[in-house]
């Protein structure tokens, strides 16, 4: 039914079509005399199935790849937030911020940290600062110089700055490191920086008025 | 060897007929009862993934259980085959079998079977007498496929009725209701002339190699076009010519599927990652200090909702255990909207927090909080409250 002759004129006739969609034109149809339950007209309904197969997968892989974008975008917002979360600055006593650190201190929190921090002190015209590192296990050399520089920071805005919430085991690292802390006041813990802060304004106050702390 | 496996569409199709029963018959019940517990996984059945022959088996086993009676059994058996052969979506299958002869169509019968069922060597052809309109075929190994017999009669009608319009008839023998699974079926296909094409040797080799490559394509289709088959480049040479290209519409395919797999896979990474992060944001929304011995803060920061407010009381009774604190004050200057369900939240945590026999305030109430709460009416009785976190503190200090 079908002729090696009707073969060649079928090729003739759809052969620049064929290599149209094959250059990318996937809009194009190829067409047969026969109808298509002839070998040629199931041919070139074939042809045309399997360009219609690539256009739905095409569209697939681009539904896929725009999930993806906003999958990546929603991560992007995610760790603004994280960011943003990750520094609560706190005004624990009159004139004293608390920043409590906790998980990982890598350069860019350091750095986020830093600018929110002078940001509020700025603001608000507090004396003191406590960075209170409780929330922090083990020390590496680079974390110890992020708060060092953010102290450094801080004094430059004529204010105070303290580290509390020092354990024995970070204690023990800031020695094995040999970093110089000599220039930042240590506390065990965030009640006895305040505690010393507070003692300290009741001492200037003393005389002119009752202090706040019955000792 | 491992156990044989059947195309998840084998599964669909017939729990399809099962739910398209007649809604009043009883019979009907049973089976989509025993329906329920095979497809517990229903919803997961990809047309063309692969699933233990057994599940099939055990779906025909209620379809056949749902009739009353071998006449009935067998009706809707044979259906449950023709319904899977006259998938519309099996688009280059349906081209094959329309330009298939019935000569053709006996020869490509192990491999239209082997697309749909993982069993070698299973469909075997005893004879083959195109110019009779007559051939005996039968399916072997299929013992504890149950009921397998007239499904595939009623798959092997439906396929032989679109060639060409050729009047079919299709006998299977070996199944009873009582013998559901004999260890081999056999099937007598017989065709009208009609069917039979007039054609010269070099037209038949044209036709058999056209639906040579339509199967291939079938089969590819199936797959999905992950691992494209390759059509083999036989027959005259515009055919080799169409068929070349055909193998790079193939490859575009499979690339094309390929990257598909690849962004799937990222975005299930990223749906974790996210996961993961609004778990951090969760843990990060809740920080706590312990501003004085026995003393916790809580700031709260943002919004407030019912989820965020029950992870914060539990974090925080967590945090009063574990430090023993006395005392615990929730800090609210950064607060967004403090409305009355916002205000309810407080009132439960203060709650929680007395019941475990610890003290608490709120402090950080402004002007501003402070005048919506009375006009809303919230009854802030129960709650201790302070301008800022330094009055809660000092107070308690002087306290102590």
């Amino acid at each position: 039914m079908t002729t090696k002759n009707q073969l060649d004129a079928f090729l003739k006739s759809a052969l620049p079509t064929l290599r149209a969609i094959e250059g990318g034109d996937l809009s194009l149809h190829v067409t047969s005399d026969d109808p298509a339950d002839k070998p040629l007209g199931a041919l070139a309904a074939s042809a045309n199935a399997l360009v219609e197969g690539l256009v739905q997968a095409r569209q697939r892989t681009r539904r896929y790849q725009r999930e993806l974008e906003e999958q990546i975008a929603t991560i992007e917002k995610q760790r603004a937030a994280i960011r943003e979360l990750s520094t609560p600055i706190i005004e624990v006593w009159t004139g004293v911020l608390c920043v409590p650190i906790v998980g990982v201190l890598d350069a860019e929190r350091a750095a986020d940290m830093t600018a929110s921090l002078l940001r509020v002190i700025a603001q608000r015209k507090t004396p003191l600062t406590i960075i209170d590192v409780t929330g922090i296990e083990n020390m590496e050399t680079y974390a110890t110089d992020h708060f060092l520089r953010m102290a450094r920071a801080v004094r430059l805005l004529g204010a105070e700055c303290v580290l509390s919430g020092v354990n024995a085991n970070l204690a023990w690292t800031i020695t094995e490191i040999g970093v110089d802390l000599a220039d930042i006041r240590t506390h065990r813990t965030l009640r006895e920086a305040l505690q010393e802060y507070v003692r300290q304004q009741e001492a200037a106050a003393a005389g002119t008025a009752v202090g706040v702390l019955k000792r | 060897m491992s156990a044989p496996l059947v195309r998840g569409r084998w599964m669909t199709q017939t729990s399809e007929l099962i739910q398209s029963l007649g809604p009043n018959d009883v019979a009907r019940r049973d089976a989509l009862t025993r329906l329920e517990e095979l497809t517990q996984h229903a919803s997961t059945f990809d047309h063309n993934g692969w699933y233990p022959r057994r599940i099939h088996a055990d779906m025909l086993g209620a379809l056949a259980a749902a009739s009353g009676g071998e006449a009935a059994a067998r009706l809707l058996l044979e259906r449950a085959g023709q319904a899977v052969a006259t998938r519309a979506d099996d688009q280059f299958l349906r081209m094959a079998l329309k330009v298939m002869s019935p000569a053709l169509f006996v020869r490509s019968l192990p491999r239209l079977w082997g697309v749909e069922h993982q069993m070698k060597d299973a469909f075997v052809v005893d004879s083959c007498e195109p110019e009779k309109g007559r051939a005996v075929v039968h399916l072997a190994r299929v013992e504890g496929y149950e009921h397998v017999g007239p499904v595939v009669a009623g798959w092997l009608r439906a396929l032989l009725s679109d060639l060409g319009g050729a009047k079919v008839t299709v006998a299977d023998n070996g199944w009873t209701l009582a013998n559901p699974a004999p260890r081999e079926v056999s099937f007598e296909l017989t065709w009208s002339a009609a069917a039979v094409p007039v054609e010269s040797q070099e037209e038949a080799e044209i036709r058999e190699h056209i639906t040579d490559g339509l199967l291939t394509l079938s089969e590819a289709q199936r797959d999905g076009y992950s691992s494209a088959p390759v059509l083999l480049l036989r027959g005259p040479t515009p055919l080799k010519v169409i068929f070349a290209w055909v193998n790079e519409m193939l490859i575009l395919l499979a690339a094309e599927y390929e990257q598909g797999v690849a962004f799937r896979r990222q975005l299930g990474e990223k749906l974790v990652t996210v996961e993961q992060q609004r778990a951090a944001i969760r843990d990060l929304s809740t920080p706590i200090i312990e501003v004085w011995n026995g003393v916790l803060c809580l700031p709260v920061v943002g919004v407030i909702d019912t989820v965020r407010s029950v992870d914060m009381t539990t974090t925080l009774l967590r945090a009063i255990v574990e430090k023993d604190a006395r005392y615990a004050i929730v800090d609210i200057t950064g607060i967004e909207v403090m409305d009355t369900r916002t205000a309810d939240h407080f009132v439960q945590m203060a709650k929680a927090v007395r019941l475990i026999g610890s003290r608490y305030a709120l402090a950080g109430v402004s002007p501003e909080i402070a005048q919506t709460v009375v006009r809303m009416g919230v009854d802030l009785d129960e709650l201790t409250t302070y301008r800022n976190l330094r009055e809660a503190l000092q107070a308690w200090i002087q306290k102590t």
